[in-house]
């Protein structure tokens, strides 16, 4: 196994990989396999539907691996076929349009020290406790910086819901972000 | 203290974008096994194809190659059975290095009319088929090889049957007598013995002419023409005048025999 495993290059693996070497392919899962569970992550709402989005997105990555051209960065590449693959599980496993209109919430003012004091993991925790819908829409506009009319495509909805998911799930997140602010100052003290 | 959409989104951006995550070992595992397992699918279609081939060429030398045992059987049931088509039924076990081999196929003709009414038995069976495979060729073509009336008689050339004609009143005729002995084992009519030996190579190629297939004898003219790409084939079958098949044309190897006109029968 020393088998100049650090000395490929992306380019030279992705060739391997084209040619079907299982072991080219592995080499590549674990080069991208945990900045893309990264991703994953933020689409699911655990670990176990991740896992479940990861290995959907990576049999894609190979199988497509002929599609890919060189054009851009392979690891934006490998990104959006995660990303679609994971919308894709919703629209599996999940009635994720079913958006529930909650009663009106009033925008709430969120201390910007208090949101930049989070770290990942509970930003994380943030967005995996969004309902599905507002959380693709949070992530694909918010993070990977897609415009409404890309997530309207993509999702399957129009730019209107878009816009007012995207609003919806600020205001949750800011609500939740109050709430644990609170707790952290307003109580514990 | 208000934040705007854009930095709040931006702190999102920042923290999450890089965030990274080991997955457990069940994630390599499972797309390892599903490519396996689609690769698989891929690998299978070509052994399907070959598979195939491999039968159908199997049962075209069942059908075509000499076979060197069995001949006292088979000389039994010519005996025994009203004098039809017998063809040779050889099996691909008939080892090509020996020359020595030789089929004899005897033409016998009927006193009632027996062939006729197999051949047209299968016939039916056949005949619907939209695209007569040679698969089809292969068991359509088996049926008649179990049944008695048909009989193959082969043997050693120091053990060579003679067609006798003994039953009378049959008009028989003996077409070709080439190197033999006296019989000991045959002794019912025959019409046409040939003496063949096995075919190792097609010498010459010519396209056969294009036609459908109305009965026995088109269908096995179909199989030959795939096997024996020669201007004359191992075996040939026209139709005559009654829209029933002969046997008209005989070639293998050395022995040629060719029925010009629709003879004594």
């Amino acid at each position: 196994m020393m088998f100049l495993e650090h000395n490929y290059t992306i380019d030279e693996l992705v060739k391997r990989c084209k040619a079907g070497e299982r072991k080219s392919q592995e080499l590549l899962y674990k080069q991208f396999a945990s900045k893309m569970m990264g991703v994953c992550l933020r689409y699911a709402t655990d670990r176990m539907e991740a896992e479940d989005m990861l290995q959907n997105g990576f049999i894609r990555v190979f199988q497509k691996m002929g599609d890919f051209r060189g054009e851009g960065s392979f690891e934006g590449w490998v990104r959006r076929i995660m990303v679609h693959s994971s919308i894709e599980y919703y629209r599996k496993h999940h009635k994720m349009m079913q958006v529930v209109e909650e009663s009106e919430m009033d925008e709430q003012g969120v201390n910007p020290v208090a949101v930049a004091n989070l770290g990942a993991k509970e930003l994380m925790v943030l967005i995996q406790k969004l309902s599905p819908g507002y959380r693709m829409v949070f992530n694909l506009y918010a993070i990977e910086g897609y415009s409404h009319k890309e997530i309207a495509a993509i999702v399957g909805i129009t730019e209107g819901a878009s816009k007012s998911q995207l609003s919806r799930a600020r205001t949750i997140l800011k609500e939740q972000i109050g709430k644990t602010e609170g707790k952290k100052y307003g109580y514990a003290g | 203290m208000d934040m705007q959409d854009r930095e709040f989104d931006d702190v999102f951006r920042n923290k999450l974008d890089g965030f990274e995550a080991e997955p457990s070992a069940k994630v390599w595992m499972g797309i390892d096994a599903t490519l396996d397992e689609k690769s698989r699918k891929k690998a299978i279609m070509p052994w399907l194809s070959i598979a195939a081939s491999i039968i159908v060429l199997l049962s075209a030398g069942i059908l075509f190659i000499p076979k060197k045992t069995s001949t006292q059987h088979h000389g039994e049931g010519i005996v025994k059975t009203p004098p039809v088509h017998a063809i040779a039924q050889p099996k691909q076990e008939t080892p090509i290095k020996e020359p020595a081999l030789q089929t004899q196929i005897a033409v016998v003709p009927a006193t009632a009319k027996p062939v006729i009414r197999h051949t047209k038995k299968i016939e039916k069976t056949v005949a619907p088929a939209e695209k007569p495979t040679e698969q089809i060729a292969k068991t359509e073509i088996a049926k008649p090889v179990e049944q008695p009336i048909l009989a193959a008689v082969s043997q050693k050339q120091q053990q060579v049957t003679q067609p006798v004609v003994p039953d009378s009143g049959t008009p028989l005729t003996v077409k070709e007598t080439a190197n033999y002995n006296m019989p000991d084992l045959q002794t019912k009519p025959a019409l046409i013995a040939r003496q063949q030996t096995p075919v190792t190579k097609p010498t010459a190629t010519a396209s056969p002419k294009k036609r459908g297939i109305h009965n026995f004898g088109d269908l096995v003219n179909l199989v030959v023409a795939k096997v024996d790409k020669r201007k004359d084939k191992a075996l040939q079958f026209t139709d005559d005048d009654e829209d029933e098949s002969t046997l008209t044309a005989v070639n293998i190897g050395p022995v040629k025999i060719k029925r010009e006109e629709k003879v004594e029968r």
